[in-house]
Protein backbone atom coordinates (compact mmCIF):
# COMPACT_ATOMS: atom_id res chain seq x y z
CA UNK A 1 0.00 0.00 0.00
CA UNK A 2 2.93 2.30 0.72
CA UNK A 3 4.25 1.72 -2.77
CA UNK A 4 0.98 2.64 -4.44
CA UNK A 5 0.76 5.72 -2.18
CA UNK A 6 4.29 6.66 -3.19
CA UNK A 7 3.43 6.41 -6.87
CA UNK A 8 0.26 8.41 -6.36
CA UNK A 9 2.25 11.04 -4.40
CA UNK A 10 4.83 11.41 -7.19
CA UNK A 11 2.06 11.66 -9.75
CA UNK A 12 0.13 14.34 -7.81
CA UNK A 13 3.26 16.37 -7.02
CA UNK A 14 4.37 16.10 -10.66
CA UNK A 15 0.99 17.34 -11.84
CA UNK A 16 1.07 20.33 -9.47
CA UNK A 17 4.56 21.30 -10.57
CA UNK A 18 4.02 20.85 -14.32
CA UNK A 19 0.82 22.89 -14.12
CA UNK A 20 2.82 25.50 -12.16
CA UNK A 21 0.10 25.38 -9.49
CA UNK A 22 2.87 25.46 -6.87
CA UNK A 23 6.49 26.59 -7.03
CA UNK A 24 7.84 23.85 -4.84
CA UNK A 25 6.59 20.67 -3.25
CA UNK A 26 8.08 19.99 0.17
CA UNK A 27 8.20 16.25 0.71
CA UNK A 28 10.48 13.39 1.62
CA UNK A 29 13.37 12.10 -0.49
CA UNK A 30 15.93 9.35 -0.13
CA UNK A 31 18.33 9.91 2.73
CA UNK A 32 22.09 9.53 2.71
CA UNK A 33 23.20 6.03 1.92
CA UNK A 34 19.73 4.69 1.21
CA UNK A 35 18.58 4.35 4.81
CA UNK A 36 15.83 6.58 6.02
CA UNK A 37 14.60 9.75 4.38
CA UNK A 38 15.32 13.44 4.46
CA UNK A 39 13.27 16.45 3.41
CA UNK A 40 13.17 17.07 -0.34
CA UNK A 41 12.23 20.33 -2.02
CA UNK A 42 10.96 19.38 -5.48
CA UNK A 43 10.80 22.29 -7.94
CA UNK A 44 10.37 20.39 -11.21
CA UNK A 45 8.25 17.38 -12.21
CA UNK A 46 11.51 15.42 -12.59
CA UNK A 47 12.47 16.16 -9.02
CA UNK A 48 8.99 15.15 -7.91
CA UNK A 49 9.78 11.64 -9.17
CA UNK A 50 12.33 11.47 -6.34
CA UNK A 51 9.69 11.85 -3.63
CA UNK A 52 9.37 8.88 -1.33
CA UNK A 53 6.72 7.72 1.09
CA UNK A 54 7.42 5.06 3.68
CA UNK A 55 7.36 4.56 7.43
CA UNK A 56 10.65 6.42 7.89
CA UNK A 57 8.94 9.71 6.99
CA UNK A 58 9.02 11.08 10.52
CA UNK A 59 9.82 14.76 9.86
CA UNK A 60 7.10 17.32 10.38
CA UNK A 61 7.56 19.32 7.20
CA UNK A 62 5.15 22.06 8.31
CA UNK A 63 8.20 23.67 9.94
CA UNK A 64 9.58 24.57 6.52
CA UNK A 65 6.66 26.85 5.66
CA UNK A 66 7.99 29.54 7.96
CA UNK A 67 11.58 29.03 6.83
CA UNK A 68 13.42 29.60 3.58
CA UNK A 69 12.73 29.12 0.72
CA UNK A 70 9.01 28.66 1.44
CA UNK A 71 8.77 31.83 3.53
CA UNK A 72 9.92 34.02 0.64
CA UNK A 73 7.65 32.22 -1.82
CA UNK A 74 4.63 32.71 0.44
CA UNK A 75 5.56 36.34 1.17
CA UNK A 76 5.54 37.24 -2.50
CA UNK A 77 2.21 35.51 -3.02
CA UNK A 78 3.47 32.25 -4.50
CA UNK A 79 2.07 28.83 -3.72
CA UNK A 80 3.74 25.96 -1.94
CA UNK A 81 2.84 22.28 -2.01
CA UNK A 82 3.48 20.25 1.11
CA UNK A 83 3.32 16.58 1.94
CA UNK A 84 1.64 16.11 5.29
CA UNK A 85 0.81 13.19 7.52
CA UNK A 86 -2.15 13.69 9.83
CA UNK A 87 0.03 14.96 12.67
CA UNK A 88 1.82 17.37 10.33
CA UNK A 89 -1.52 18.60 9.02
CA UNK A 90 -2.45 19.41 12.64
CA UNK A 91 0.52 21.77 12.66
CA UNK A 92 -0.74 23.31 9.42
CA UNK A 93 -4.12 23.87 11.07
CA UNK A 94 -2.46 25.78 13.92
CA UNK A 95 -0.45 27.87 11.44
CA UNK A 96 -3.72 28.69 9.66
CA UNK A 97 -5.49 29.60 12.90
CA UNK A 98 -2.61 31.88 13.83
CA UNK A 99 -2.60 33.62 10.46
CA UNK A 100 0.86 32.37 9.51
CA UNK A 101 -0.27 30.86 6.23
CA UNK A 102 -3.18 31.62 3.91
CA UNK A 103 -5.27 28.61 3.06
CA UNK A 104 -5.18 29.28 -0.69
CA UNK A 105 -1.40 29.63 -0.87
CA UNK A 106 -0.69 26.14 0.41
CA UNK A 107 -1.58 22.93 -1.41
CA UNK A 108 -1.64 20.12 1.12
CA UNK A 109 -1.01 16.61 -0.14
CA UNK A 110 -2.44 14.66 2.79
CA UNK A 111 -1.06 11.18 3.36
CA UNK A 112 -3.11 8.50 5.02
CA UNK A 113 -0.62 7.13 7.52
CA UNK A 114 -0.63 4.12 9.76
CA UNK A 115 2.33 5.16 11.81
CA UNK A 116 5.98 6.00 11.29
CA UNK A 117 8.90 4.22 12.86
CA UNK A 118 10.87 5.47 15.80
CA UNK A 119 14.20 6.39 14.11
CA UNK A 120 16.06 5.33 17.24
CA UNK A 121 14.52 1.89 17.00
CA UNK A 122 14.70 1.57 13.22
CA UNK A 123 18.38 2.26 12.59
CA UNK A 124 19.68 -1.25 13.26
CA UNK A 125 17.05 -2.94 11.13
CA UNK A 126 18.44 -2.01 7.72
CA UNK A 127 15.73 -0.62 5.50
CA UNK A 128 13.07 1.34 7.28
CA UNK A 129 9.99 -0.73 7.76
CA UNK A 130 11.73 -4.03 8.27
CA UNK A 131 11.95 -3.65 12.04
CA UNK A 132 11.43 -1.26 14.90
CA UNK A 133 8.44 0.15 16.67
CA UNK A 134 6.24 3.09 15.75
CA UNK A 135 6.76 6.43 17.46
CA UNK A 136 4.78 6.88 20.67
CA UNK A 137 2.74 9.63 18.99
CA UNK A 138 1.39 7.08 16.49
CA UNK A 139 -0.26 5.04 19.23
CA UNK A 140 -4.03 5.55 19.21
CA UNK A 141 -3.54 8.08 16.41
CA UNK A 142 -6.75 10.00 15.69
CA UNK A 143 -5.51 11.68 12.53
CA UNK A 144 -4.53 8.85 10.23
CA UNK A 145 -6.56 10.79 7.71
CA UNK A 146 -5.26 14.38 7.94
CA UNK A 147 -7.71 16.97 9.32
CA UNK A 148 -6.75 19.25 6.43
CA UNK A 149 -5.81 18.42 2.81
CA UNK A 150 -6.37 19.35 -0.80
CA UNK A 151 -5.34 16.02 -2.26
CA UNK A 152 -5.63 12.83 -0.25
CA UNK A 153 -3.27 9.96 -0.97
CA UNK A 154 -4.11 6.54 0.43
CA UNK A 155 -7.23 4.77 1.58
CA UNK A 156 -8.69 6.11 4.85
CA UNK A 157 -10.59 2.87 5.37
CA UNK A 158 -7.42 0.79 5.30
CA UNK A 159 -5.58 2.55 8.14
CA UNK A 160 -5.35 1.09 11.63
CA UNK A 161 -3.80 2.92 14.58
CA UNK A 162 -1.14 1.23 16.68
CA UNK A 163 -2.17 0.26 20.18
CA UNK A 164 -0.74 1.59 23.41
CA UNK A 165 -0.70 4.88 25.28
CA UNK A 166 0.92 7.81 23.45
CA UNK A 167 1.66 9.49 26.79
CA UNK A 168 3.08 6.41 28.50
CA UNK A 169 6.55 7.96 28.98
CA UNK A 170 5.02 11.17 30.32
CA UNK A 171 2.87 9.25 32.81
CA UNK A 172 5.94 7.37 34.02
CA UNK A 173 7.44 10.73 34.94
CA UNK A 174 4.22 11.92 36.55
CA UNK A 175 4.19 8.91 38.83
CA UNK A 176 7.60 9.90 40.25
CA UNK A 177 7.98 12.08 43.32
CA UNK A 178 8.59 15.81 43.00
CA UNK A 179 12.26 15.39 43.95
CA UNK A 180 12.75 12.60 41.44
CA UNK A 181 11.27 14.71 38.70
CA UNK A 182 13.49 17.63 39.65
CA UNK A 183 16.61 15.49 39.46
CA UNK A 184 15.40 13.92 36.22
CA UNK A 185 15.04 17.31 34.57
CA UNK A 186 18.09 19.01 36.05
CA UNK A 187 20.13 15.96 35.03
CA UNK A 188 18.92 16.28 31.48
CA UNK A 189 18.86 20.07 31.18
CA UNK A 190 22.36 20.44 32.60
CA UNK A 191 23.49 18.90 29.32
CA UNK A 192 21.55 21.38 27.17
CA UNK A 193 23.99 23.21 24.90
CA UNK A 194 21.38 25.81 23.84
CA UNK A 195 21.75 24.98 20.18
CA UNK A 196 18.01 25.68 19.81
CA UNK A 197 17.55 22.69 17.49
CA UNK A 198 14.27 22.01 19.33
CA UNK A 199 13.07 25.47 18.42
CA UNK A 200 14.20 25.18 14.80
CA UNK A 201 12.49 21.82 14.36
CA UNK A 202 9.24 23.09 15.85
CA UNK A 203 6.56 24.16 13.36
CA UNK A 204 5.03 26.41 16.03
CA UNK A 205 8.29 28.31 16.70
CA UNK A 206 8.05 30.76 13.83
CA UNK A 207 8.71 34.10 15.58
CA UNK A 208 11.15 36.22 13.55
CA UNK A 209 12.73 37.33 16.81
CA UNK A 210 12.55 34.65 19.47
CA UNK A 211 12.47 35.58 23.15
CA UNK A 212 15.83 33.84 23.49
CA UNK A 213 17.35 36.53 21.27
CA UNK A 214 15.93 39.43 23.22
CA UNK A 215 18.28 41.14 25.61
CA UNK A 216 16.25 44.10 26.92
CA UNK A 217 15.15 42.61 29.24
CA UNK A 218 17.03 39.36 29.05
CA UNK A 219 14.46 36.71 29.86
CA UNK A 220 16.74 33.80 29.21
CA UNK A 221 20.41 33.68 30.22
CA UNK A 222 22.53 33.17 27.12
CA UNK A 223 25.16 30.71 28.38
CA UNK A 224 24.30 27.04 28.38
CA UNK A 225 24.28 26.62 32.14
CA UNK A 226 21.42 24.96 33.96
CA UNK A 227 19.85 28.23 35.08
CA UNK A 228 19.44 29.51 31.53
CA UNK A 229 18.50 26.11 30.15
CA UNK A 230 15.71 25.69 32.71
CA UNK A 231 14.30 29.16 32.02
CA UNK A 232 14.47 28.48 28.29
CA UNK A 233 12.64 25.18 28.47
CA UNK A 234 10.02 26.46 30.92
CA UNK A 235 9.28 29.52 28.82
CA UNK A 236 9.26 27.49 25.62
CA UNK A 237 6.81 25.05 27.18
CA UNK A 238 4.47 27.90 28.10
CA UNK A 239 4.73 29.37 24.59
CA UNK A 240 3.68 26.01 23.19
CA UNK A 241 0.90 25.29 25.65
CA UNK A 242 -2.38 24.89 23.79
CA UNK A 243 -0.52 25.06 20.47
CA UNK A 244 1.72 21.99 20.55
CA UNK A 245 0.45 19.24 18.27
CA UNK A 246 2.67 16.64 19.98
CA UNK A 247 4.67 15.83 16.85
CA UNK A 248 7.72 15.17 19.01
CA UNK A 249 10.14 16.81 16.58
CA UNK A 250 11.84 18.85 19.33
CA UNK A 251 12.90 15.72 21.16
CA UNK A 252 13.99 14.03 17.94
CA UNK A 253 16.07 17.05 16.92
CA UNK A 254 17.95 17.28 20.23
CA UNK A 255 21.63 16.38 19.72
CA UNK A 256 22.02 15.82 23.48
CA UNK A 257 19.11 13.37 23.65
CA UNK A 258 17.15 15.50 26.08
CA UNK A 259 13.51 14.38 25.91
CA UNK A 260 12.20 17.95 25.59
CA UNK A 261 9.13 16.71 23.75
CA UNK A 262 7.92 15.18 27.02
CA UNK A 263 7.36 18.67 28.44
CA UNK A 264 5.18 19.99 25.64
CA UNK A 265 3.39 16.69 25.13
CA UNK A 266 2.59 16.66 28.84
CA UNK A 267 1.21 20.20 28.71
CA UNK A 268 -0.81 19.38 25.57
CA UNK A 269 -2.40 16.56 27.56
CA UNK A 270 -3.09 18.85 30.52
CA UNK A 271 -4.69 21.48 28.28
CA UNK A 272 -6.88 18.86 26.66
CA UNK A 273 -7.94 17.54 30.04
CA UNK A 274 -8.72 20.91 31.62
CA UNK A 275 -9.96 22.95 28.69
CA UNK A 276 -11.21 20.24 26.36
CA UNK A 277 -9.06 21.51 23.53
CA UNK A 278 -6.73 19.57 21.28
CA UNK A 279 -4.59 21.78 19.06
CA UNK A 280 -4.77 21.45 15.30
CA UNK A 281 -7.86 19.32 14.97
CA UNK A 282 -10.26 21.92 13.63
CA UNK A 283 -9.34 25.15 11.80
CA UNK A 284 -12.58 26.75 12.99
CA UNK A 285 -12.02 26.05 16.70
CA UNK A 286 -10.86 28.84 19.01
CA UNK A 287 -7.43 28.04 20.51
CA UNK A 288 -7.42 27.25 24.22
CA UNK A 289 -5.54 30.36 25.30
CA UNK A 290 -7.50 32.74 23.14
CA UNK A 291 -10.70 32.09 25.03
CA UNK A 292 -11.98 31.05 28.46
CA UNK A 293 -14.98 29.53 30.13
CA UNK A 294 -16.52 30.93 33.27
CA UNK A 295 -16.34 27.50 34.84
CA UNK A 296 -12.65 26.90 34.12
CA UNK A 297 -10.87 25.12 36.98
CA UNK A 298 -9.97 27.50 39.80
CA UNK A 299 -9.65 25.28 42.83
CA UNK A 300 -6.03 26.50 43.10
CA UNK A 301 -7.06 30.11 43.60
CA UNK A 302 -7.28 31.60 47.06
CA UNK B 1 18.45 28.24 58.80
CA UNK B 2 17.04 29.34 62.15
CA UNK B 3 15.71 32.60 60.84
CA UNK B 4 14.59 31.90 57.31
CA UNK B 5 12.59 34.80 56.00
CA UNK B 6 10.99 33.91 52.71
CA UNK B 7 11.17 36.24 49.76
CA UNK B 8 7.78 36.51 48.15
CA UNK B 9 7.04 38.47 45.01
CA UNK B 10 3.46 39.61 44.49
CA UNK B 11 2.13 40.82 41.15
CA UNK B 12 -0.98 42.80 41.94
CA UNK B 13 -3.65 44.07 39.60
CA UNK B 14 -3.84 47.86 39.64
CA UNK B 15 -7.64 47.92 39.93
CA UNK B 16 -8.35 45.39 42.64
CA UNK B 17 -5.62 43.65 44.54
CA UNK B 18 -3.19 46.56 44.59
CA UNK B 19 -5.94 48.80 45.96
CA UNK B 20 -6.83 45.99 48.37
CA UNK B 21 -3.24 45.86 49.61
CA UNK B 22 -3.30 49.63 49.89
CA UNK B 23 -6.48 49.41 51.97
CA UNK B 24 -4.80 46.89 54.25
CA UNK B 25 -2.13 49.52 54.81
CA UNK B 26 -4.39 52.53 55.31
CA UNK B 27 -6.58 50.60 57.75
CA UNK B 28 -3.39 49.60 59.62
CA UNK B 29 -3.81 45.87 59.22
CA UNK B 30 -0.75 44.09 60.48
CA UNK B 31 0.62 41.39 58.23
CA UNK B 32 3.89 39.63 57.43
CA UNK B 33 6.37 41.90 55.71
CA UNK B 34 8.09 39.33 53.52
CA UNK B 35 6.20 40.25 50.41
CA UNK B 36 7.46 42.56 47.64
CA UNK B 37 4.63 44.04 45.64
CA UNK B 38 4.87 44.79 41.92
CA UNK B 39 1.92 46.63 40.43
CA UNK B 40 0.66 45.40 37.07
CA UNK B 41 -2.26 46.75 35.01
CA UNK B 42 -4.15 43.45 35.19
CA UNK B 43 -3.54 39.88 36.30
CA UNK B 44 -3.72 39.15 32.58
CA UNK B 45 -0.51 41.15 32.20
CA UNK B 46 1.41 38.58 34.19
CA UNK B 47 3.34 36.63 31.59
CA UNK B 48 4.44 33.18 32.83
CA UNK B 49 7.98 34.42 32.16
CA UNK B 50 7.56 36.87 35.08
CA UNK B 51 6.90 34.01 37.43
CA UNK B 52 9.79 31.92 36.15
CA UNK B 53 12.12 34.92 36.31
CA UNK B 54 11.05 35.72 39.85
CA UNK B 55 11.96 32.20 40.98
CA UNK B 56 15.20 32.34 39.02
CA UNK B 57 16.17 35.63 40.70
CA UNK B 58 15.68 34.29 44.19
CA UNK B 59 11.98 34.37 45.07
CA UNK B 60 10.82 31.54 47.29
CA UNK B 61 7.22 32.16 46.41
CA UNK B 62 5.12 34.16 43.96
CA UNK B 63 1.60 35.49 44.46
CA UNK B 64 -0.55 36.91 41.69
CA UNK B 65 -3.54 38.98 42.78
CA UNK B 66 -6.37 39.75 40.40
CA UNK B 67 -9.98 40.84 40.38
CA UNK B 68 -12.74 38.39 41.18
CA UNK B 69 -14.18 36.65 38.13
CA UNK B 70 -16.58 39.06 36.44
CA UNK B 71 -14.97 42.14 37.98
CA UNK B 72 -12.03 42.58 35.61
CA UNK B 73 -11.49 46.21 34.58
CA UNK B 74 -10.68 44.88 31.11
CA UNK B 75 -13.65 42.48 31.16
CA UNK B 76 -11.81 39.18 30.72
CA UNK B 77 -8.14 39.64 31.67
CA UNK B 78 -8.45 37.55 34.80
CA UNK B 79 -10.37 34.78 33.02
CA UNK B 80 -7.64 34.50 30.40
CA UNK B 81 -4.97 34.65 33.09
CA UNK B 82 -6.69 31.89 35.07
CA UNK B 83 -6.11 29.40 32.24
CA UNK B 84 -2.47 30.36 32.00
CA UNK B 85 -1.88 30.16 35.75
CA UNK B 86 -3.53 26.75 35.88
CA UNK B 87 -1.09 25.61 33.19
CA UNK B 88 1.94 27.22 34.86
CA UNK B 89 1.17 25.33 38.05
CA UNK B 90 0.91 22.06 36.14
CA UNK B 91 4.20 22.79 34.40
CA UNK B 92 6.06 23.65 37.61
CA UNK B 93 4.83 20.42 39.14
CA UNK B 94 5.94 18.37 36.13
CA UNK B 95 9.42 19.89 36.25
CA UNK B 96 9.76 19.02 39.94
CA UNK B 97 9.10 22.44 41.48
CA UNK B 98 6.43 22.55 44.17
CA UNK B 99 3.50 24.35 42.50
CA UNK B 100 2.35 25.58 45.93
CA UNK B 101 5.11 28.15 45.64
CA UNK B 102 3.01 29.87 43.02
CA UNK B 103 -0.23 31.19 44.47
CA UNK B 104 -3.10 33.07 42.89
CA UNK B 105 -5.70 35.07 44.75
CA UNK B 106 -8.79 36.97 43.72
CA UNK B 107 -8.79 40.00 45.99
CA UNK B 108 -10.93 43.10 45.45
CA UNK B 109 -10.17 46.71 46.39
CA UNK B 110 -12.36 46.39 49.46
CA UNK B 111 -10.71 43.21 50.72
CA UNK B 112 -7.77 44.62 52.66
CA UNK B 113 -8.39 42.07 55.34
CA UNK B 114 -8.41 39.20 52.84
CA UNK B 115 -5.09 40.41 51.39
CA UNK B 116 -3.49 40.50 54.82
CA UNK B 117 -4.75 36.98 55.45
CA UNK B 118 -3.47 35.68 52.12
CA UNK B 119 -0.02 37.12 52.74
CA UNK B 120 0.11 35.59 56.21
CA UNK B 121 -1.05 32.21 54.94
CA UNK B 122 1.31 32.16 51.99
CA UNK B 123 4.24 33.31 54.09
CA UNK B 124 3.55 30.49 56.56
CA UNK B 125 3.30 28.05 53.69
CA UNK B 126 6.57 29.13 52.09
CA UNK B 127 8.27 29.09 55.48
CA UNK B 128 7.18 25.50 55.83
CA UNK B 129 8.44 24.64 52.33
CA UNK B 130 11.74 26.38 53.05
CA UNK B 131 13.91 28.32 50.65
CA UNK B 132 13.75 27.37 46.98
CA UNK B 133 17.27 25.96 47.21
CA UNK B 134 17.13 24.33 43.81
CA UNK B 135 17.13 27.64 41.98
CA UNK B 136 19.55 29.32 44.38
CA UNK B 137 22.09 26.55 43.84
CA UNK B 138 21.83 27.07 40.12
CA UNK B 139 22.52 30.77 40.56
CA UNK B 140 25.52 30.06 42.79
CA UNK B 141 26.89 27.56 40.29
CA UNK B 142 26.69 30.17 37.55
CA UNK B 143 28.39 32.72 39.76
CA UNK B 144 31.29 30.40 40.58
CA UNK B 145 31.59 29.48 36.88
CA UNK B 146 31.83 33.13 35.99
CA UNK B 147 34.48 33.74 38.64
CA UNK B 148 36.50 30.80 37.37
CA UNK B 149 36.41 32.13 33.86
CA UNK B 150 37.29 35.63 35.03
CA UNK B 151 40.11 34.19 37.15
CA UNK B 152 41.59 32.50 34.10
CA UNK B 153 41.26 35.67 32.08
CA UNK B 154 42.94 37.70 34.81
CA UNK B 155 46.07 35.57 34.98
Amino acid sequence: MQESSQNRLREEAGKLLSAAAVEVVVGYGDGHGGDGVRPLFARTPDEAAGLVWNDACVHNLATYLSREPCRQILLRGGKVGIVAKGCDARALVVLLQEGQIARESVHVIGMVCDGVLDPGAAVSGGTAGSSGAVLPKCRQCEVQTPPLYDTLVGDPAGAAAAEGDPLEDVKDLQSMSLEERWSFWTGHLARCIKCYACRQACPMCYCATCITEKSEPQWIDKPSHLKGALAYHLIRAMHLAGRCVSCGECGRACPMDIPVDKISRYLAGQVEEAFDYKAGMDPEATPAFRTYREDDPEDFIR
Amino acid sequence: MASFRPRIVAFLCNWCSYAGADLAGTTRKKYRADVRVIRVPCSGRVDPSFIIKAFERGADGVIVGGCHPGDCHYVSGNYNARRRFYTVRKLLDFMGIDSERFQVTWCSASEGEKWAGVVNDVTDLIEKLGPLEAFKEMGRAVLSDTREIEGVAGE
